[in-house]
């Protein structure tokens, strides 16, 4: 019994022993297959082929734009390029085959070399497996990318300045100060120096100046960055263009900014967030504004914008108030519209009218414009008033037309507005605009261009853009004011631009075709009275 | 004699249960842990050694001068960039090999080693074999003249264990 006894001993032991073994294998065995499964090394692999792709990336774009620079065909480059892109993915499939890796690339050229619009790119888009770490479908598109933009020459024909953009937003930085070559027509021009003024802009200062010729002269500028990329653009290049004129425009508008009116309310309470509507007779609105304070203004816009939905009655007054020697004078224009008539008086007495506007449809509205130009007849010292009011109907637009001379209004004038009705409560008055800083867009635009001499009436200028959401298209001629190649464009369809780009082009006649050739391109968006702009090929 | 055969069977299970333990504590503790989470440590640590060495285009300027001329001793360059930026307990042994275009009917490309010297750390390579743990990492880089060599770093833990 004794020896059974200890037999069982041992046995239990035994077992225990057993227990313990199974349980620690167990856990070994867990542990090693949950430590495999942590430790690959699959964003070190991807990380290092990011890299070295953006590496080769860079490099086949450096080449190749070298290449082209000096002169090679831009289809054996292409070829190289896409050699050179093989090469690289058969030592990744080679260096990484314990990886399982699979990787695939888009077809098609990876490198583009439009020099005409002043880039070099490289694009690539792959996508890729490492089958044995269990790792599929990782896409990523590359680009690398070189720009120059922007080339302009100053008045003084002796500096260059161009914008220098890469990818992500990021400025271009030359490779150093003699990484910039620049050849007019196939001559090849000095420079004194190169700096950067702002984040991937640069100022060329020449040895000598650019001659001022007619067409004007090919510019092409080569450049080259930290990366080795080298990128090259062909441009006419003319001298920045500014917009000389610069009426001055007094605006308020109280529909989106009421807090800077300027107005006396008499009868009724209006704080320009809405449309006036239906107002008793007694009704009106008078604005003070001085418009010459603080100005050197020399032609004066007045623009008011008024939704009528009757024929019926409607009168605006505009009262100038001027300084004669020691004593105020005044005088009164005012506009009557009555069925659809529309009538100018001064001081009470007839000057125009009936005109009729065609006022048939109700919620039309009219514009209303003057301005006043202290330089339209200046040997007799006049001053001329000019009273335009504007009725759209679809497209067409109607417009009747006062002028009128005010002599010696002298530098002071002081200027009142009012409106009301006699006889109806269904006129509105919406937007009230005396223009101080927008584009009054009921006005002929004049634009007048410095740094073009030796234009004449051959060149054109095109403007587009948008107004209200809507397209503006327009034509103008050269032409030539005091010495000064001018365009004037007749912006009266629009209210206020937003935004629009201005090109002055030639056309030249080759065999029966006619050419087309830009000279210069600007954009503005509202015209800053006392700004300039400037207008770039 | 009873009481002999009891202290033999006593001795017999107090054996089994000892190396039971003994056992159960091998597999459990002392190698694993450590050694595996320095293993994974190495590994990362090359991928950023071989990053770090690759960026700034400091490979090309431990392989060519500053003409484009490649240097005689550049095993011997490379040998010390490394041996800079690791830890003394770190033993290394790199090997590299060039990615060759195929020739005239070849399709894939192949690796030729370019190391005629060993590039190591250590007299004796089979000191690997000994120590805690071993990390190898492969690393390619595109040269500034198109070439992509493929590094294969070897890295031993010496404090490993």
């Amino acid at each position: 019994m004794a020896k059974k006894k200890g037999q069982v001993i041992i046995v239990t032991a035994l077992i225990l022993a057993l227990l313990m073994l199974a349980i620690s294998t167990n856990l070994h065995i867990t542990s090693i297959t949950y430590q495999s499964l942590y430790y690959d090394d699959t964003k070190e692999v991807i990380d290092n082929i990011n890299q070295d792709l953006n590496r080769i990336l860079q490099r086949i774009l450096a080449e190749s734009s070298q290449q082209y620079y000096k002169g090679s065909s831009i289809e054996t480059l292409y070829r190289q390029a896409q050699d050179n892109l093989s090469y690289w993915l058969q030592s990744i499939i080679v260096a990484y085959s314990s990886k399982g890796i699979q990787i695939n690339v888009a077809k098609g050229n990876i490198i583009n070399l439009d020099w005409k619009n002043g880039i070099s790119q490289v694009n690539l888009s792959i996508s890729l497996n490492l089958v044995y770490l269990n790792f599929y479908n990782w896409n990523k598109n590359y680009i690398q990318y070189l720009k120059i933009s922007d080339i302009i020459l100053a008045p003084n024909r002796q500096e260059i300045q161009f914008k220098l953009s890469r990818e992500n937003g990021l400025p271009g930085e030359i490779f150093n100060s003699t990484s910039c070559w620049l050849y007019l027509d196939s001559t090849k021009i000095d420079y004194t120096s190169i700096e950067s003024t702002d984040a991937g802009t640069y100022i060329i200062e020449l040895k000598n100046q650019i001659p001022n010729v007619l067409p004007p002269p090919q510019i092409t500028l080569y450049v080259k960055d930290k990366r080795g990329f080298y990128v090259s653009v062909q441009t006419s290049l003319t001298t920045s263009i500014i917009l000389k004129e610069r009426p001055a425009f007094f605006y308020t508008d109280f529909s989106t900014n009421p807090s800077s009116k300027s107005m006396t309310l008499y009868g009724i309470n209006w704080d320009g967030s809405s449309m006036l509507c239906g107002q008793n007779s007694t009704g009106s609105v008078v604005i003070n504004k001085n418009l010459r304070e603080n100005s050197n203004a020399t032609r004066l816009w007045f623009l008011q914008k008024i939704y009528v939905n009757s024929t019926d009655t409607f009168f605006n007054n505009i009262s100038i108030y001027y300084k004669h020697g020691n004593e105020f004078r005044v005088i009164n224009y005012c506009l009557q519209l009555y069925k659809g008539q529309l009538y100018i008086f001064k001081n009470n007495v007839q000057k125009s009218g009936p005109s009729n506007i065609n006022i048939s449809v109700t919620k039309e509205w009219l514009t209303l414009l003057f301005y006043i130009d202290e330089f339209s007849n200046k040997s007799k010292n006049y001053n001329l008033l000019n009273l335009t009011v504007y009725s759209p109907s679809g497209l067409k637009i109607n417009s009747t037309n006062f002028g009128d001379d005010v002599t010696n209004l002298g530098k002071r004038i002081n200027l009142t507005l009012s409106f009301g009705y006699k006889n109806s409560k269904n006129v509105c008055i919406d937007d009230l605009i005396v223009s101080e800083s927008k584009i009054a867009s009921y006005c002929p635009l004049n634009v007048t261009f410095e740094g073009l001499t030796g234009m004449n009436e051959s060149y054109y200028v095109n403007i587009s853009g948008r107004y209200n959401g809507a397209l503006i298209k327009l034509d103008g001629q050269f032409m030539i004011v005091q010495g000064a190649p001018t365009a004037t464009v007749n912006f009266t369809k629009y209210p206020i631009i937003e935004n629009a780009t201005v090109i002055v082009y030639f056309k030249q006649q080759q065999g029966d075709k006619i050419n087309i050739i830009e000279v210069a391109r600007g954009s503005f968006d509202y015209v800053v009275a006392g700004d300039y702009y400037s207008f770039v090929k | 004699m009873k009481a002999i055969s009891k202290i033999i069977e006593s001795l017999i299970s107090a054996v089994l249960i000892i190396l039971a333990f003994s056992v159960s504590y091998y597999l459990l503790t002392p190698s694993s842990a450590s050694h595996v989470r320095s293993a994974d440590e190495l590994q990362k640590f090359g991928y950023a050694l071989m990053s770090k060495l690759s960026s700034n285009e400091a490979f090309e300027s431990i392989f060519f001068d500053q003409n484009g001329n490649p240097y005689r001793d550049w095993e011997d360059r490379l040998k010390i960039a490394i041996n800079s930026l690791l830890p003394s307990n770190i033993i290394f042994e790199v090997n590299v090999y060039k990615s060759v275009r195929p020739k005239d009917g070849g399709i894939l490309v192949t690796l030729e080693k370019v190391n005629d010297k060993r590039i190591s750390n250590t007299e004796d390579e089979s000191v690997f074999t000994y120590v805690g743990a071993v990390a190898q990492i492969t690393y390619i880089y595109t040269m500034k003249n198109m070439t992509t060599l493929v590094f294969d770093l070897r890295l031993g833990d010496l404090g490993g264990r």
